[in-house]
């Protein structure tokens, strides 16, 4: 584990970076940590968007096969949480570490029963549009939202711009 | 989990005062800057294109305000893409979608009083946000005062505000991460303020009559957190409730809106029946506002606000129902 962390951190030396990613690679647990702590990673530096359509096609997954998944996720989970917390450099890292794997349970099990990489499985069909920020429920939330925002007081109606944004629509 | 959260928010403000700049405002004169912004906002006619910038995307919309003894009128058009026009007339907010033929309507029931609608949130922004005055520099034409809003803790943004120097009006407004990273930006290009404003220019292109329009209305009442029954067990410090609603959507479907604010930004919790069609839980985020959607029993509960993925997440999990 403490290979992972130093090979993310990229303080591994050519030869070590080389084993380190054979054992990795075709290894779906370790895979899994992989991408685990690259989410980690970017969430501390802010950075959620690749993996937010990730975690949703891993859940919307797990709700299509609840009866195989969630008894094995829910072990992962346990597991994450208590190889993840050394791992984490900061007290900073440590907290958001331990509060992902403690919240995010069910979506950062990126794999299934078959042993095969769920996140690549997912054929992009499956995913809804209905949490996309520009999609039609979510623009009728976002313009209720709106007017409790203090942006709204400082700027008026400017801030509204975030219901109408066609950032998403498209997809 | 709580003691770890307020250890990393120490250490993070730790961290924030060694890039530490001007002295910090004192409580007062950061409250008034900000009601000044937000007074200008409210009593000033304005015009002009201003760009909203979030991830990759950059979007140009053209805003007009105008101020007569009816009260506050506003129009937004944008002008790449789709075309979408907001009008606000006092509390009242019209979102047309000519493309769909579509109009939204919401009837606002919060006033407009900046920062926050309670005077404790105001002590909020002094305590979870050290405010500080920055240098003086030109937007669209302008000069403007720069204010910085550095958070205390991880569980809110920073914001960067550019004010207009002479009437306080709002230029330029930045939202940065914990990695200082923006995440979202609102800037005028071309603005004009005061007397060259008219009513012709707030004129609606549309009608919310217009006949092949769907027209819904997502009605409001308030209600007391005994009357929803639902309760927010563990949120993160310097947030406040603000509202409890019941909202009602066009066909009667019935959603509990909580609002939650920190003085500088609001959490929005939203629960409802599940729907018929299958839905996503987990994360997103459009700009600065992170969006979480997860199943509450049989519930759907959708968290969104303009703060950190990690906040929208603790409301997100820490919501409950304790009515009969």
């Amino acid at each position: 584990m403490e290979k992972l962390s130093a090979l993310m951190d990229g303080e591994l030396d050519d030869h070590e970076v080389v084993h380190e990613l054979t054992r990795i690679n075709g290894n779906p647990d370790r895979e899994a940590d992989w991408s685990i702590y690259h989410m980690i990673g970017d969430s501390l530096r802010g950075e959620h968007i690749v993996h937010d359509s990730l975690t949703g096609r891993v859940s919307a997954r797990l709700a299509n096969e609840p009866t195989v998944l969630a008894p094995r996720a829910w072990k992962m989970r346990r597991a994450t949480k208590r190889v993840a917390l050394p791992l984490a450099a900061s007290l900073c890292g440590a907290a958001v570490v331990a509060w992902l794997a403690l919240s995010n349970n069910a979506l950062i099990s990126p794999t299934d029963d078959r042993g095969e990489n769920a996140v690549a499985a997912i054929s992009p069909e499956s995913v809804t549009d209905a949490l996309q920020p520009g999609g039609d429920a979510m623009s009728e939330y976002l313009m209720a939202h709106q007017q409790f925002s203090p942006s709204t007081a400082m700027q008026g109606v400017a801030s509204y711009v975030r219901t109408v944004s066609t950032a998403d629509a498209s997809r | 989990m709580a003691g770890r959260l307020a250890v990393a928010a120490f250490a993070l403000a730790g961290l924030s005062a060694v890039h530490a700049g001007a002295e910090p405002l004192t409580q007062g004169d950061a409250l008034e800057i900000l009601e000044r912004i937000s007074t200008a906002a409210r009593t000033l006619n304005y015009e002009g294109t201003f760009v909203y910038q979030h991830g990759e995307r950059v979007e140009t919309s053209r805003i007009v305000h105008f101020v007569d003894t009816d009260g506050e009128h506003e129009k937004l058009e944008t002008l790449d893409g789709p075309r979408r026009e907001i009008i606000r007339n006092n509390d009242e907010v019209l979102c047309f979608y000519p493309d769909a033929k579509i109009v939204r309507s919401q009837k606002r029931i919060a006033k407009r009083s900046f920062p926050g609608l309670v005077p404790e949130q105001l002590s909020s922004i002094a305590r979870f946000y050290t405010v500080r005055k920055g240098r003086t520099e030109r937007i669209a034409g302008f000069d403007s005062q720069v204010v910085i809003l550095e958070p205390k803790d991880a569980m809110r943004y920073g914001h960067k505000l550019w004010a207009e120097t002479s009437t306080g009006l709002l230029l330029k407004a930045r939202t940065v991460n914990e990695a200082r990273k923006v995440v979202e930006q609102f800037a005028f290009t071309q603005l004009s303020i005061g007397p060259s404003v008219t009513r012709e220019m707030i004129s609606p292109s549309y009608e919310a009559s217009f006949p092949e329009w769907r027209f819904d209305r997502f009605a409001q009442s308030m209600l007391s957190e005994v009357e929803t029954g639902w309760t927010v067990r563990d949120f993160p410090p310097g947030f406040r409730k603000i509202m409890d609603m019941r909202r009602t959507k066009q066909g009667g479907r019935i959603v509990t809106h909580m609002v939650y604010s920190d003085g500088m930004a609001a959490v929005s919790i939203f629960i409802e029946s599940m729907p018929g069609r299958s839905v996503n839980e987990g994360l997103t985020q459009q700009g600065a506002i992170n969006i979480y959607r997860r199943k509450v029993g049989d519930k759907l509960v959708t968290v969104l606000g303009e703060a950190p993925a990690v906040t929208v997440m603790q409301f997100g999990n820490s919501v409950a129902f304790e009515g009969r």
